[in-house]
């Protein structure tokens, strides 16, 4: 390392551990506005304010740090996260949020944050509250107690998410079909599948959670009748109202061979170290498949092709205006369209394909198959402008061709990113 | 086992697991994973099983149903499970929630 890298580094630490010690020096939290302007070096930053599901958690801290990282327009996520419904609701009715949100540093402000660290905190107006620019559903609409849509509002159709059952590493359990899951969630113990007979070792989600919602309609048992909880065994009204609190569940369990918990996909993808998920045998399917070609693969093979079942896109909500249709904030719609797949300008100083990929969800250009509703058919389909080369490359590898202006594709593929895409 | 042993068991054992055989009752859930790749799509409705039980060719098929996809031919794990929940209706049902 040359002296002045050395230098470099240095010098940022230490304006971050300025910048990030301040607050807790002063035992006080930043009010999310003042995260607008900094100072100390860091620019300014627009700010978007965002309420989504838990599940969508690694995807916002990691494009929170390149967004307030983003040269050509810093932005700033400020996020607090709350089940599907709910957050539907908060959207349709401005419902404004009253508690602490959170951010993510830029690498300035704390060099030495990773997604694994934990988000930063922030202080809404009081009273009041926060009026939302962005709301997150990941789970169909359909799926949420009926409310007629606002003019004011747009929804968009956001990366895929999918569902999992996962069990302790310790379990031998490898695969559940979809007759079983309905008795072991249905039922309980009185379903009589071993071994997962212990209502107290159900860990489930709460009712307006897209986990349980999604499997709820993938498994023909209603929400509020799950059995479960969050080590109680209450049902859906006492299930974890986290996915971290079925991960710990899980992953401190005294009888791991009857545990067994709902997540989101990309919360056991951040979890592989110490979980495993089931296999699952979808109603009239042959075999049981995981999300991906292998227990130990990352490349969503079976959720893109139909084989795995479980998963709903994930909705993204923004303010408009009703009469134009313009964005109230065209800041937000910038951030919804880089989560969607969708081209921003100015471009960012990252790839958010990557990003969406890079957390275990698939952009929906990478899909080859649809549903109109959660737990409905599969038909197959085609993306406009398919990633799925790009994809396969950003989460393992590809057998797609490579090309360039030189070389182009065979046929009527298409050169993107140089790869050959089939359309 | 032999060769020929092995040609004829490894289809029945496919059959058991892969079809929508939900008449037994019991407790037993074995499971082996396969990664083969079958190769036979024949059977058009959505309630026809192909003849061995493996798999549908979507490429061969216009407008293939919800069944046809998840039942596609693939080249990732399938893991069987011989399932036979005690509560399953003797035709395959699935009994009222309580």
């Amino acid at each position: 390392m040359t002296r002045l890298a050395a230098c470099t580094i240095g010098a940022a630490a230490l304006i971050g551990s300025l910048l990030t010690a301040a607050p807790a020096f002063a035992d006080t939290l930043p009010t999310c506005a003042s995260l607008a302007t900094p100072g100390l070096g860091q620019p300014a930053s627009e700010l978007v304010y965002i309420q989504a599901g838990d599940t969508q958690t690694n995807l916002l801290k990691q494009l929170g740090r390149k967004l307030r990282d983003n040269t050509a327009k810093p932005i700033t996520l400020v996020f607090f996260t709350s089940g599907s419904c709910t957050n539907i609701t908060a959207m349709y009715t401005q419902v404004p949020v009253t508690v602490n949100m959170t951010y993510i540093p830029s690498l300035l402000e704390d060099p030495l944050w990773t997604p694994s660290s934990a988000p930063l905190n922030c202080t809404v107006p009081t009273p009041g509250g926060q009026p939302l620019d962005v709301g997150n559903s990941a789970v169909f609409i359909s799926s949420c107690p009926a409310m007629t849509p606002p003019e004011t509002v747009k929804a968009t159709t956001g990366p895929i998410q999918a569902y999992v059952l996962g069990v302790p590493e310790s379990s031998t359990q490898t695969a559940i079909t979809y007759e079983e899951a309905y008795f072991v969630f249905g039922y309980g113990a009185a379903g009589m599948i071993d071994p997962w007979i212990k209502v107290t070792n159900l860990w489930i989600r709460t009712a307006s959670k897209s986990t349980l919602l999604t499997w709820a309609a993938n498994i023909s048992v209603p929400a509020n009748k799950f059995q479960g909880g969050c080590g109680s065994g209450g049902g859906a009204g006492s299930g974890c109202g986290a996915s971290a609190q079925v991960v710990a569940g899980l992953q401190n369990n005294a009888d791991p061979e009857s545990a067994i918990g709902l997540l989101g996909d990309e919360v056991y993808d951040a979890d592989r170290a110490f979980l495993n998920i089931l296999a699952f045998r979808a109603k009239g399917q042959y075999a049981a498949y995981y999300p991906d070609k292998t227990a130990s693969s990352r490349d969503k093979q079976n959720i893109r092709d139909g084989h795995y079942t479980v998963w709903s896109p994930t909705v993204w909500m923004y303010n408009i205006n009703a009469a134009t249709q313009a964005p109230t904030n065209p800041t937000a719609k910038y951030v919804v369209d880089m989560i969607d797949g969708v081209p921003v300008s100015p471009a960012p100083s990252f790839e958010p394909d990557t990003v969406v990929a890079g957390v275990g969800l698939v952009p929906d250009c990478a899909m080859h198959v649809a549903r109109e509703f959660d737990g409905g058919p599969l038909s197959l389909y085609t993306p406009p402008a398919s990633c799925t080369c790009t994809f396969e490359k950003t989460v393992a590898s590809t057998s797609c061709a490579p090309c360039s202006v030189a070389t182009p594709c065979a046929g009527t593929a298409v050169c993107r990113n140089n790869l050959c895409e089939a359309n | 086992m032999t060769l020929k042993m092995l040609l004829i068991c490894l289809p029945l054992a496919a059959g058991l697991g892969c079809g929508d055989n939900l008449n037994g009752v019991g407790k037993d859930a074995g499971t082996h994973v396969d990664s083969s790749v079958p190769k036979d799509g024949s059977g058009s409705g959505s309630n026809i099983i192909p003849p061995d039980a493996s798999c549908f060719e979507l490429s061969t098929i216009t407008s293939p149903t919800n069944n046809q996809i998840i039942n596609a031919c693939s080249d990732s794990d399938k893991i069987y499970k011989d399932s036979h929940p005690p509560l399953l209706g003797s035709d395959g049902s699935l009994p009222p929630l309580p």
